[in-house]
């Protein structure tokens, strides 16, 4: 009786530890979605377009804006973080008001959004449109066809601006190609001409403080009046901007705009870098694997390799620095760039580079991964080819690499998985702020590999710690990590998806 | 085709174990010594030569002996190509001592006036303004400015020009210093003219304790235009300063080598901060300005000894780029650090030394003695380099003590980089050690938890779940770590403290009263313990996350100084900046804990789940055959049995938190302290790396550095790695044969 009393308190005991344990996983889950949802949440409202308010406050100012957020301090109580855009009576693009402060708060329907390419966001009655045939917007009873008047108008000044970029740019592709002789005299006019038609329009508003401002309409790239939307036209704009943040190139030192060349850069670099790293990772398994003679020597290869994969990867990216930019690179430079010196060429980071460090980074993910999945082709399957009169590489490439195809294929996507989240590497092989050009374009040798890229986690991190206005580059930074974390858990859910499928294939197979 | 993959094989492995060779072959210059190519011999320059120098465009030299002789000679391409001899040049008239004054290119001659000691010993100093050129250099006698007449010979003169004035010193053999100090004129265009001050004779300082020979040994004035060394016979050393509207006062008396022993010679390091003196037994000591902290005045400290040629120190040459300065005795020269102390090169010279320089980039030495002159080219790129400077302990120059300092670049050009990589690996360290605190427990807890508890049905999403969780990149993590979590943290850290402490006991004492009213029985909760705890503990978090402030207000209460009102309102931060007295960061090891953390538990996790499946079930029936519980089973048979998995998960995790990069980039505050403070910053190695690579110049001592901090964390990782796989392999063998 004694003892059995002894042993249940043990028992009950025990549930307590058993509770704590538990408790792990409550900690890990909450850790993990925890971070996620911070991720979604803060990346899907980037883009939610927000009312205009108006407030009146108690010692009678009047101020027009977006709340940001909300939050508490210990001296003041709640406060709310407004935009106010760039009106000089404030102090600065962001402002502080205790909420007790506000007398009034109203939803200011009457106001216009507009988003132009540089020099913050505006808010403003519009009243009319210079050197063009547009009745007065501002009044109650203006007519649709003004309204389809304006929008012809802005859609031919866009439309303007935008051709007379992608001429600049071949002006600037040829300038720097030396093929013509000097400047294009007459591309340049063209130019000239397109930038001046389109500057004719200007729009004409008045803020909220009752001046009137002019901005270029070729400059505007969204106007809405946020406020007097429903619920559909706001996803809708809501769409529109997500498309145009996925499609566009950056503006205003990376912190509006789109992230478009980043994720260009991201998705050619782990291109560029699977290229590299599954040859060399497949021919080195199928060696380990088929051809090595086990033995100590062979195991401790193996667990180098295995190692590998735990070392640092700033480790590589000193490796890439030292070894591929500036060693092979720079004896590139030296034979075949003599003409370009002393700026290098390949001398300095570029994609290329970037990609084989991150290749050799990967280099072990590859490798173990193809060397379980040979090991997983049956014996049956061997020793049947074998018997049939195969040679041994016959076996090897008709059989067996058809056979680990789908754990191959799991390795490499382990390894772009990977090689899209890491940036420390990148830092110092190759990965720039702001690229001018794409490393692939439509001029030959349409493949630049001596060009610097952008990336979409160095971009997150140049966002958040390099951005001259931290504040205004969160909506971005947010849109931008929840792009990269999609990227990254496409990439290892496609791995566990092939893997379950392989297992259960392997299952069936066996004799 | 097999030999093909043959080859390509062992080569791919053969590329894995270069990048190890190649790194190391980045950083081996570094522990090199100086490389001195002996260039050039001249036979003839004449005896008894005094001072010597090479030109400043590093076309020529120039040696000038007792005789009145000067010597000077041209070099193409490292070669002397012709040497022109003068004499009776008319400012050398009487001269009794020399001083090369590189700083404003002036040569100071102190000379007997007349050259004839008949007249009464007038003496003068004449200052020489120097242009170079070829063979023929130009002398201008700036100004003989007429000392006093003094009963006794001159020892030693010395000039230094500062921002605000500039000071001329001459010491005689019966004790008496000579100064005067000269001050710029101030014009509103900026720096006009010098305005010559008075000659002032400054009696041998101190009491009668102070007596022994009190004759001039050597006067030196350093580059700031402001005080003056003057070396007694008797080993004493005294150190004046001007101070503006009160004039020159005896701020220092020091006996650098010991009282009562005879000192060599002395020599200023480049930067006029650090005063070599020559003591007995070929040892020299380093003597630097650093503020006292009783008066708060700049004041010679003995710092340490050099290795320094062997015999009587005669001379100190430095350059104008670092703190490598070359030393010589009778017999032999030495270019030694004297920062760190290493010695960069020796060499012993049977015909002696009678003076040695120099040049101003420190890539060519020039020694003169009874054999002539010898030039050498130094190649020493990595001369601050060596095993002192990055892991001793060194007092630089300006500090008030001997530190482990990390600091590779600054703007002033008398900078000396510090390279200590102690506070670097002590960061990586701290980084590491912080973050294992949170992931050891919750990973282990959560391995045998999902392995020995949970229903399979729930296993099989916590395993994905845990690799999304591995998957999720350290630049996001680390971004939502430094702008998301770093400031909710900071002014909530009692309530932190309080749900570290709080929750898992609260979760203890529930689990205990469940298993006392429930009577330790099993039913639909058994292995979903987690479904209950998460809301009991989440409530209980943000119950203990609300309170956080009110137990701030009453437990760190910070006391309020003598006098001062009571503010009554306690504060986290002031309470552990005033009360426990260390600094207090936003950016600290716990948030670099935590995150880091978050990234290090799905690696341990993944390698102890392993471990704790792996326990033969056999054990485990048998056990729980024997009536043992679910917990006992666990704690008792197969945490035991599973101990060297749980080593082996432990160190792969340190080996991940060693080298991760943009987390603490990120969240650390890349501040380089050498402490453990959990409210502090650092700077771990793999920060660094990743900070300072970029504006490294290709081949420099800085980027030969980095690579060694590369090395260190590759080394690191790789043996906690290996040791972690042998671990794991043998474990593996021993649960076969059970």
């Amino acid at each position: 009786m004694r003892s059995e009393q002894k042993n249940s308190t043990v028992r009950e005991v025990g549930s307590a530890w058993i509770w704590l344990s538990a408790l792990c996983i409550a900690l890990a889950l909450a850790l993990l979605f925890g971070l996620l949802l911070i991720i979604f949440l803060n990346g899907t409202s980037a883009f939610w377009p927000r009312h205009v308010y108006e407030a009146e406050l108690w010692d009678g100012s009047r101020i027009v804006g977006q709340i940001i957020s909300k939050d508490r301090s210990k001296e003041s109580g709640e406060r709310q973080l407004w935009f106010v855009g760039n009106d000089t009576t404030k102090a600065g693009r962001f402002l502080y008001i205790v909420s007790r402060d506000v007398k009034e708060l109203r939803k200011a329907s009457e106001y216009h959004v507009m988003e132009p390419e540089s020099g913050g966001r505006i808010f403003g009655v519009v009243l009319n449109v210079e050197g063009a045939l547009v009745g007065s917007l501002a009044d109650e009873g203006h007519s649709e066809n003004d309204e389809d008047r304006f929008l012809v108008t802005w859609r031919e000044a866009r439309s303007k601006i935008s051709s007379a970029r992608l001429l600049e740019q071949e002006a600037r592709r040829k300038l720097r190609a030396g093929s013509g002789s000097g400047i294009d005299q007459e591309l340049m006019q063209r130019i000239q001409r397109l930038k001046d038609e389109a500057s004719v329009w200007k729009l004409i508003y008045r803020t909220p403080y009752g001046r009137e401002g002019r901005v270029p309409l070729a400059e505007i790239i969204e106007i809405e009046q946020i406020s007097a939307m429903n619920f559909w036209e706001k996803l809708f704009l809501y769409l529109t901007r997500w498309v145009r943040f996925l499609t566009t190139e950056p503006r205003v030192a990376n912190t509006e705009g789109g992230i478009f060349p980043a994720i260009f850069g991201t998705f050619l670099m782990t291109i560029l870098m699977s290229m590299a790293v599954v040859p060399f990772g497949v021919m080195a398994a199928i060696y380990l694997r088929e051809y090595a003679t086990p033995g100590p020597l062979l195991s401790t290869v193996r667990v180098c390799v295995n190692n590998l994969a735990g070392v640092p990867s700033i480790v590589f990216g000193v490796f890439g620095l030292g070894f591929f930019v500036y060693l092979v690179g720079g004896t590139i430079d030296d034979f075949f760039f003599t003409d370009r010196k002393p700026s290098p060429v390949f001398g300095t980071g570029t994609i290329l580079w970037a990609s084989l460090t991150l290749a050799l980074l990967t280099l072990p993910v590859v490798i173990v991964a193809t060397e379980e999945a040979l090991g997983a082709v049956s014996r049956g399957l061997r020793e049947a080819a074998l018997a049939c009169g195969a040679t041994k590489w016959q076996v090897i490439s008709r059989v067996v690499l058809p056979a680990a195809l789908p754990g191959v294929l799991t390795g490499l996507i382990l390894a772009m998985a990977r090689g899209a989240g890491e940036v420390a590497p990148l830092m110092i092989t190759g990965v720039v702020k702001l690229a001018p050009d794409l490393p692939l374009d439509g001029v030959p040798p349409f493949l630049h590999l001596e060009r610097k890229f952008m990336h979409l986690g160095f971009h997150i991190y140049d966002l958040g710690f390099q951005s001259p206005d931290s504040d205004a580059a969160r909506p971005v930074a947010f849109a931008s990590t929840l792009v990269l974390i999609l990227l990254v858990g496409l990439l290892n859910l496609a791995a566990v998806i092939l893997r379950e499928n392989l297992r259960r294939s392997l299952k069936s197979s066996t004799f | 085709m097999g030999w093909l993959i043959r080859v390509m094989g062992v080569g791919v492995i053969f590329a894995v174990g270069a990048i190890l060779l190649f790194i190391i072959w980045q950083v081996l210059p570094l522990g090199f010594g100086a490389r001195v190519s002996d260039v050039v011999r001249v036979a003839d320059v004449g005896t008894g030569v005094r001072l010597c120098g090479l030109k400043p465009d590093g076309a020529g030299w120039w040696v000038w002996s007792e005789t009145g002789d000067w010597f000077e000679g041209e070099m193409a391409n490292g070669r002397p190509v012709r040497v022109k001899s003068r004499q009776e040049l008319l400012w050398a008239e009487g001269a009794r001592a020399w001083a090369w004054e590189a700083g404003f290119s002036t040569l100071v001659v102190g000379a007997l006036q007349g050259g004839q000691p008949e007249n009464g010993q007038v003496w003068v100093l004449r200052l020489v303004e120097v242009s170079w050129g070829g063979l023929d250099s130009e002398f201008k006698l700036v100004e003989e400015s007429i000392l006093g007449e003094v009963d006794s010979e001159l020892v030693s003169v010395s000039a230094g020009q500062g921002a605000e004035g500039r000071v001329y010193a001459a010491g005689f053999a019966n004790g008496e210093l000579w100064v005067r100090r000269d001050f710029r004129r101030r014009t509103l265009v900026g720096g006009g003219g010098w305005r010559a001050g008075e000659w002032e004779k400054l009696a041998p300082g101190g009491g009668a304790e102070h007596s022994g020979n009190v004759g001039v040994a050597g006067v030196l004035v350093p580059d700031t235009g402001d005080g003056v060394v003057v070396l007694r016979v008797g080993g004493r050393t005294e150190y004046w300063f001007y101070v503006a509207g009160r004039g020159w006062e005896l701020r220092q008396i020091f006996y650098p080598a010991g009282e009562g022993e005879q000192v060599g010679a002395i020599g200023f390091v480049f930067g006029d901060v650090s005063l070599l003196v020559g003591t007995g037994a070929g040892k020299v000591r380093r003597w630097s300005l650093s503020h006292d902290e009783g008066t708060g005045a700049r004041v010679f400290f003995d710092v340490g000894v050099l290795p320094g040629p062997e015999g009587v120190l005669r001379g100190v040459g430095n350059n104008l780029r670092n703190k490598s300065v070359v030393l010589f005795s009778e017999q032999e020269l030495v270019i030694v650090n004297a920062t760190t102390g290493s010695v960069r090169w020796r060499k012993e010279i049977g015909s002696g030394v009678s003076a040695a320089a120099f040049d101003a980039a420190g890539s060519v030495l020039m020694a003169c003695g009874a054999e002539g002159m010898r030039l050498w080219r130094v190649d020493d790129p990595h001369q601050d380099a060596g095993w002192r400077a990055f892991f001793g302990k060194l007092w630089y120059e300006g500090r008030s003590g001997p530190e482990y300092v990390w600091q590779s670049t600054s703007g002033t050009d008398t900078f000396e980089p510090k390279y200590s990589l102690l506070p670097l690996i002590v960061g990586s360290l701290k980084g590491a050690f912080y973050s294992l605190l949170i992931a050891v427990p919750l990973a282990l807890g959560l391995a045998l938890y999902v392995s020995q508890m949970m229903r399979p049905a729930a296993r099989a999403v916590m395993k994905p779940l845990m690799e999304l969780m591995a998957s999720i990149p350290s630049v996001v993590l680390g971004f939502i770590g430094a702008l998301w979590l770093a400031p909710l943290l900071a002014p909530r850290v009692p309530s932190l403290l309080m749900i570290v402490g709080g929750v898992p006991l609260g979760v203890l004492v529930v689990g205990w009263l469940f298993g006392i009213f429930g009577k330790g029985r099993t039913g639909w909760w058994t292995g979903r313990e987690w479904f209950l705890v998460i809301p009991f503990a989440g409530v209980l978090a943000w119950m203990l996350w609300s309170l956080g402030p009110v137990v701030e207000q009453v437990v760190f209460h910070v006391p309020p100084a003598a006098g001062a009102a009571d503010a009554g309102a306690g504060n986290f931060p002031t309470w552990w900046r005033e009360v426990v007295g260390l600094s207090y960061e936003q950016r600290n090891a716990l948030v670099v804990g935590i995150v880091m953390g978050f990234a290090v538990i799905p690696v341990i996790f993944t390698i102890a789940e392993d471990a704790f499946t792996n326990v033969p079930s056999s054990l485990k029936s048998g056990a729980a055959a024997l009536g043992a519980s679910r917990w006992q089973v666990a704690w008792m048979v197969v945490v035991p049995v599973a101990l060297s998995g749980i080593f082996s998960a432990v160190m792969i995790g340190l080996g991940r938190a060693i080298g991760e990069t943009m987390i603490v980039v990120m969240v650390s505050g890349n501040t380089a302290i050498l402490d453990w403070n959990p409210f502090n910053g650092m700077r771990p190695l793999s920060a660094n790396i990743a900070v300072e690579m970029p504006e490294a110049a290709r081949g420099s001592t800085h980027y030969r550095v980095l690579f060694l901090g590369a090395l260190i964390l590759f080394v690191m990782t790789f043996v906690l790695n290996t040791a972690a796989e042998f671990v794991r392999s043998a474990f593996r063998k021993k649960m076969k044969a059970l």
